[in-house]
Formats: C-alpha cells, sequence, structure tokens
C-alpha cells in the first residue's frame, strides 16, 4: 500500500504553483494532524470513561456481595442465638423438674425417718420400763426375804431363806427333767416367732438389720445351746470343773479360760467375743468386786455372774448395785445355767438395741448426709437454672443487638444502593456529555473535511485557468513578433510605394487589423503576466473589457450581444488582478451558457454603493429555479448538461469574492433570466 | 516564526538548482538537497524538514514513491511530488489512479 501524497509539482517550476501547493501540503498536513490528535484524545477519554465506569461498578459489585455476605453471617448468628437460648431453656425446665422431684423424694424420705425414730423411741421407752420393772421386782424380792430373814431371827428361829434367791425354781436341781425343759420354757418371749413386732415395724433398713440380729441371736447364742466362750475367773480349779460340769448338764458346750489374777484377766479380756464372765467373790489375789471393776473398764458387755461360798444379802445388794447382772451361792449352783440363760438373752436384747440404735443413728447420719447432698444439688441446679436463665437473657440480648446490626447493614445497603444509582446517572449523563461532545468533533471533522476538498478544488481550478494563461501567453509572444514583423512592413510598404487609393484603403485595414491583432495579443500576455498573488489597486471596467476581449468572437458565434452601462467615475478596488478576471470570466461564460436559444443579451453594469464598488451581469437566459439557489455555491453543482460544467466556477468565485470581503447576490426568475451582482469594498487591504 | 524547511530530492542538479533558488525567492528555506532516495530518507530523518520535494525518478535503486513511503514510515512529513507533466498523459501502472484522481481533466 503506498500512501498518498501531499501534492503534486508540475514540471517546469512556477514560483507561485510551488508555494501554493506546499502551503496546501502543511495545511493538510496540519490538519491531518490535528485530526488524529483529536480523534486519538476522543478515544483516549472514551477509554478512561470506560474504564472509571467498569473499576465503579466492579468495586459497587464487590461492596455489594460482601455486605450481602455481612447480612447473612448475622442472620446466621440471629438463628444461633435462638436456637441456643431455646436449648438452655429447656435445660433450665428440665432441671427445675429434677429438683421438684428431688425435693418430694426427700420430703418423703424425711417423713419415713421421723416414723422410724419415733417406733424406735417407743420401743426403747418398752424396753426401759421393762428392765426398771424387772430391776424393782428383784429388790423387792430380796428386801422381802431379808425383812422375812430378820423377823425369823427375831423369833430365834434358823434362817429360812438362806441368800438363795432362787429357792421357787419349779424343779429341785439336778433334776434331768429340769436340766432339759428349764431352758427352753426360758425362752423370752420375744426371741419366738414373731418376736420384736414393734421394732419389726420402723425402717425398712432398721427392720432388716435387726431381722439379722435376731437370726445371730438364735444361732451363736441359743441355737443347740452349744458354744459358750466362757471366761472364768476362779482361784479354785475344782470350783471351776464343777462350774464347768454344771453348765454341761445345762445343755451348753462351754469353752472355759480360767484366770485367778488381774493381769490374766487382763490379757483375757484383750481377746474379744466372750459370751459370758462367772466370777469367783473371794480370790486370794483379788476379789470378785475388783475383776467386776476391770470388766468394767473394758466397756464390755457381757453377762457378769457372781459365783460365791457364801454371802449376806447386804453383800448381794451391794455387788448386785455395782454392776453384777446376778450372783450365786454355790451350794445352788444348779442355777447357774437358768441364771446363765436368762443373762445370756437379756445381754443378746441389749446388744440388740444397741446395734439397733447404732443403726438408726448410723442411717440418720446417712439421711442427713443425703439431706445435706440433695439440698446442696437443689441449690447448685438452682445456681444453674439462675444461671442458665441469665445466659437466656444474654443470649437474648446478642439476637437484639444481631439483629439491630442486620437492620443497620440494611440501611448502610439501601444507602449503598442509592448512591450507586445516583453514580450511574452521573455517569450516564457524562456518556451523553461525550457522546455529544464526540458528534461535535465527527461534526467538525466533516466540515474541515469539507472545506479542504473545496480548497483543493478552487485551487486545481485556478491551475487550470493559470495553465490557460500561460499557454495563452506563450502563444501570444509566439504571435507577436511575425506580427510586428509584419505591421512594419505594411507600415513601410504604405510610405514606399506608390498606389492606387483603392490599394491604399486596403492598406490601412490591413495595418489597422493588425494594431487590433497586436492589442489583443497585449491583453492576453497581460492577463496571464498579473500571476502574482498581490494586490494592487485595479479598474473594475479594464478587468471588464479585458475579459470581454478574449470572449468577443465567442459570444459573436452564439448571437449574444453585450451592452455595457458603466458608471462615469467607478473608484478602484485592491485586488488581485486575475483572481476578479476570474470571477467575472466565469459570470460570463455561466450568463452566455444560460442563453442556449436564438442568442441573448448580456447588460453589464457598474456603479458605486456607499463604500463598495458594484458589478452587475445580467442575462436574458433560462433563469434559476428557486428551489436550486440554496445550493448554487455548493462546489460540483450545476444545472449545464454533460460534461460542459464541472459545477466550480460559482464555487470558486464566490470564495474568491469572499476573500476580498466582498460578495456575490443573485437574482433569478426561471424563464426570464438572472442577474448576478458582485459587490467589493473600495478600500479592501 | 522561523523559516519553512524544505528538503529537495531531485537527480538533475540544474534543476534542483533551479528549485532552490525559486523556494529561496519564496522565503522558504532549503534544509538540503539530494539525488538519491536513500541519501533522501537519511537526511529527512535527520534535518526533519517541514515538507520534502519529492522527484519520481531519482538515481539509486529507490525510485521516489518508494522513498516517500520509507519516509512516512519514519517521520511524519508531507512529500510532494515533483514530476513532468508528460508522465500523466503516459502513466504508469500504480502511479496513473492518483494521477487522475488529483487531475480529473489532464492537460
Amino acid at each position: 500500500m503506498v500512501s498518498e501524497p501531499f501534492g503534486y509539482i508540475l514540471k517546469p517550476f512556477e514560483e507561485r504553483e510551488l508555494a501554493t501547493t506546499i502551503e496546501m501540503a502543511l495545511y493538510k498536513h496540519q490538519s491531518d494532524r490535528q485530526l488524529r490528535e483529536a480523534h486519538d484524545e476522543l478515544e483516549q477519554r472514551v477509554r478512561e470513561r470506560t474504564q472509571e465506569l467498569n473499576e465503579l461498578n466492579e468495586t459497587l459489585e464487590g461492596r455489594i456481595v460482601e455486605r450481602t455476605a455481612e447480612l447473612n453471617s448475622a442472620n446466621e448468628m440471629l438463628r444461633v442465638s435462638r436456637r441456643a437460648a431455646l436449648n438452655v431453656a429447656e435445660d433450665a425446665l428440665a432441671v427445675r423438674e429434677l429438683a421438684e422431684e428431688t425435693n418430694i423424694e426427700l420430703r418423703r424420705e424425711i417423713a419415713e425417718r421421723k416414723r422410724a425414730e419415733e417406733e424406735i423411741l417407743q420401743h426403747v421407752e418398752a424396753l426401759e420400763r421393762f428392765n426398771k420393772a424387772a430391776v424393782d421386782r428383784e429388790l423387792r424380792m430380796v428386801e422381802l426375804k431379808k425383812e422375812v430373814n430378820e423377823l425369823l431371827a427375831q423369833t430365834g428361829e434358823p434362817s429360812r431363806y438362806p441368800l438363795d434367791l432362787d429357792e421357787e425354781a419349779p424343779f429341785p436341781p439336778g433334776s434331768e427333767e429340769s436340766q432339759r425343759q428349764q431352758p427352753k420354757m426360758q425362752q423370752p418371749p420375744h426371741l419366738q416367732a414373731g418376736g420384736l413386732p414393734p421394732v419389726l415395724r420402723c425402717g425398712a433398713a432398721a427392720g432388716a438389720l435387726l431381722a439379722a440380729h435376731k437370726r445371730a441371736a438364735e444361732t451363736g447364742e441359743r441355737g443347740e445351746k452349744g458354744n459358750l466362750r466362757l471366761l472364768l475367773i476362779e482361784d479354785s480349779e475344782d470350783d471351776a470343773l464343777l462350774t464347768i460340769e454344771e453348765l454341761r448338764r445345762g445343755g451348753y458346750d462351754p469353752h472355759v479360760t480360767r484366770v485367778d489374777t488381774p493381769a490374766a484377766l487382763q490379757a483375757a479380756l484383750d481377746q474379744e467375743g466372750w459370751d459370758a464372765v462367772i466370777a469367783d467373790y473371794n480370790m486370794p489375789s483379788f476379789t470378785g468386786i475388783d475383776a467386776l471393776r476391770i470388766v468394767q473398764a473394758k466397756g464390755m458387755d457381757v453377762p457378769l455372774i457372781l459365783v460365791s461360798g457364801a454371802i449376806n444379802v447386804e453383800q448381794a445388794v451391794e455387788v448386785m448395785r455395782i454392776g453384777f447382772h446376778d450372783f450365786i451361792i454355790k451350794d445352788h449352783l444348779s442355777r447357774l445355767t437358768q441364771v446363765l440363760e436368762r443373762e445370756l438373752r437379756e445381754a443378746g436384747v441389749r446388744r440388740e438395741l444397741e446395734v439397733a440404735v447404732k443403726e438408726l443413728s448410723q442411717m440418720h447420719a446417712e439421711l442427713e448426709q443425703r439431706v445435706i447432698e440433695r439440698t446442696a444439688e437443689v441449690q447448685a441446679a438452682s445456681v444453674k437454672l439462675r444461671a442458665s436463665h441469665a445466659a437466656t437473657l444474654n443470649l437474648m440480648e446478642d439476637a437484639v443487638i444481631a439483629r439491630k446490626e442486620a437492620d443497620e447493614i440494611s440501611d448502610r445497603l439501601r444507602l449503598e444502593i442509592l448512591e450507586r444509582k445516583i453514580i450511574e446517572e452521573a455517569l450516564r449523563r457524562s456518556e451523553e456529555q461525550l457522546q455529544a461532545m464526540n458528534e461535535g468533533l465527527e461534526r467538525e471533522v466533516e466540515q474541515r473535511t469539507r472545506e479542504l476538498r473545496e480548497n483543493q478544488l478552487q485551487l486545481l481550478h485556478a491551475e487550470k485557468l493559470s495553465t490557460i494563461g500561460k499557454l495563452s501567453a506563450s502563444i501570444a509572444h509566439e504571435f507577436n513578433n511575425p506580427l510586428m514583423s509584419i505591421m512594419t512592413i505594411l507600415k513601410g510598404l504604405k510610405m514606399r510605394a506608390i498606389l492606387e487609393e483603392e490599394d491604399r484603403q486596403f492598406l490601412d485595414v490591413a495595418i489597422t487589423e493588425s494594431a487590433r491583432m497586436r492589442d489583443l495579443l497585449r491583453n492576453l500576455q497581460g492577463f496571464n503576466r498579473q500571476s502574482s498573488a498581490r494586490k494592487e489597486p485595479i479598474d473594475m471596467q479594464k478587468a471588464i473589457d479585458s475579459v470581454l476581449l478574449l470572449q468577443k468572437s465567442d459570444l459573436k458565434t452564439r448571437r449574444i450581444s453585450v451592452v455595457l452601462n458603466y458608471a462615469e467615475h467607478l473608484p478602484q478596488v485592491i485586488a488581485i488582478p486575475d483572481q476578479i478576471k476570474q470571477v467575472f470570466l466565469n459570470l460570463l461564460t455561466n450568463a452566455a451558457d444560460a442563453c442556449h436559444q436564438d442568442g441573448g443579451e448580456i447588460t453589464i453594469s457598474t456603479w458605486q454603493q456607499d463604500q463598495r464598488v458594484a458589478v452587475a451581469i445580467k442575462d436574458t437566459g433560462t433563469g434559476i429555479e428557486p428551489e436550486k439557489m440554496d445550493q448554487l455555491f455548493q462546489p460540483f453543482f450545476t444545472t449545464k448538461p454533460g460534461v460542459k460544467g464541472t459545477g466550480l466556477g460559482l464555487s470558486v468565485s464566490d470564495g474568491i469574492i469572499k476573500n476580498h470581503k466582498g460578495e456575490i447576490r443573485v437574482e433569478s426568475r426561471p424563464g426570464e433570466g438572472s442577474t448576478f451582482t458582485v459587490l467589493l469594498p473600495v478600500n479592501a487591504t | 516564526m522561523s523559516k519553512t524547511t524544505i528538503l529537495i530530492v531531485e537527480d538533475e542538479a540544474i534543476v534542483a538548482a533551479d528549485l532552490a533558488g525559486k523556494l529561496g525567492q519564496l522565503g522558504y528555506e532549503v534544509a538540503g538537497t539530494s539525488a538519491a532516495g536513500e541519501e533522501a530518507v537519511e537526511l529527512a530523518c535527520r534535518l526533519l524538514p517541514r515538507v520534502v520535494l519529492m522527484d519520481i525518478r531519482l538515481k539509486g535503486s529507490m525510485d521516489g514513491i518508494e522513498a516517500a513511503e520509507a519516509i512516512r514510515r519514519r517521520v511524519n512529513v508531507p512529500v510532494i511530488y515533483l514530476t513532468a507533466p508528460f508522465r500523466f498523459r503516459h502513466p504508469e501502472p500504480g502511479h496513473g489512479q492518483r494521477a487522475v484522481r488529483l487531475y480529473p481533466e489532464t492537460l
């Protein structure tokens, strides 16, 4: 692709052509550059705006996405906290229910315990009463016997009642029958079936414990009357054997340990598990009373029976008072089994009671403990309840805060959207402005292009004219020399030759015609000579004449007459002569072309109008239709048929006259002809 | 403003001298003269004239149109062709179209 050049200059070079072409090229180059720059700038601005818009959009979209995510997370938080609050409330409810259940249970247990305690106390009281009654009875009996003995002593009778409290035994001692049956008959009522009824009615635990003890008592103490671990405090081996024998006879299988010193007694007592202790009253190392003290010091609750050879009533009362459960005279050793039986029974009852009381107190302690524990549990539960209540409140507060935040966020979002809309509106407006600017620029470009094209065409036409001028100038020059020769010869011939009058007249005509030809050639040369773009004062009428001279023969051929209506004193006008001549040439050609049928008339008038010179060229041609008047001065607009017209004449003429600060006016009536009036300022510089 | 600088590219020395003289009279400044296309391109790039007047027929391997194209590719300087009128009467292929466009009515 070869680019368009900025112009052509034809050889040989001519100054004006050179200058014009170079200036045109420079102008064209500059305007090209300006156009390109304007275009580039426009594109750059459009690009910038588009980018701004895109960035803005991206930012806005990013922010919307962000806000939406925030909103979602806030909503999620709200949902979670609501769910948590519900869970906590449920927990609190469950804890409260549990606490109520525990309370009810505790109350029930406390009530049960109170009832059991009451029953036990009643039973203990009853037993105490029973014991006291028994002791009272025994004491009373001893007193009675003592009184009887005193009464007998007073009467001098021997003592009827030795201090043996067992004289009323139903069977004589040593009787087989008594040895077998007595213990059975002496079985305590409470050890038989259905014994200890009040105690059994107490709390289930106590009842079970008591039942276990009952069984233990039956097997350990009474069952087969078997094993009996007996601590015998006795100095006499024989007495000990007697005692053992007596017990064997009573149905026991005694395992006896005999001691006769306090130290041995202490040692024996350290081994636990004794069922009974039988002590002699008089021993060489210590007495039965001493032994009792030692046993009591150990805190052992076992039947303690004193065996004595002889004892008076005071002594008997004394030993009962200090703690022996019973005493037996050695002579009445057969009573031993019966006494031992009873004491074992009572000791069993005492142990059972003790155990029961211990169990009860333990149970009481356990219950206390459980009450304390339950109370603690209830307190803990209520603390937890309070905590969960507080937590629920906190969560609700959080939820309220979260909702508030969500509201704020949505407010902000609404604001953002509003902002975005405003920005979009502004952007749209600026885009519109840009669009308008773009359109304006495009219009301007179009305008410039058109102007440029016009100028170029004017220039072309001027060049054409210039070429014609040059051609005619050279023709004129070439013709001038021969013509001068012809004229010189003719003039010489006229002076020298003797001629007929008729011939002389012919010669004069030839000389006149030659002079006319010389003027014509001179005019032609002049037309071409003033080709510099320099303005100078010119006489308009002379300019018109020189143009008419060139056209005279053409007009004559077409039978068009020319009427000159010149003003007498017309001021000169400062102008470029050949351009002005070109305008008149164009206007005359147009006028002649308008008269295309049977000749016509062209009237050329000149006058002064204010500070302007006016030249009117009026024809009797076809005229111009009103709708074409507007296009008259546009380049390439022609009404001439075929290739006759270029459509440039009036356009170029108008340009020239405008350059001279003048104007061309047109009046026309279709069918009657047109008048073109050229107005040029007198003092145009 | 300084004078408009012009680079003349013309293979005939007399024609170039005549042209330079005329341009001087018209008030232009002739930046340089060259008879060959390659040299013309180099001068155009170095002197950066406002206008290049380019003969179509040149010494060397390049003709004026090629040289103008080479200049156009390098620097932004308008190029005006110098040519004899007869070239348009017998346009060579590739040149005639532009001539016809510029001169719709050949002489």
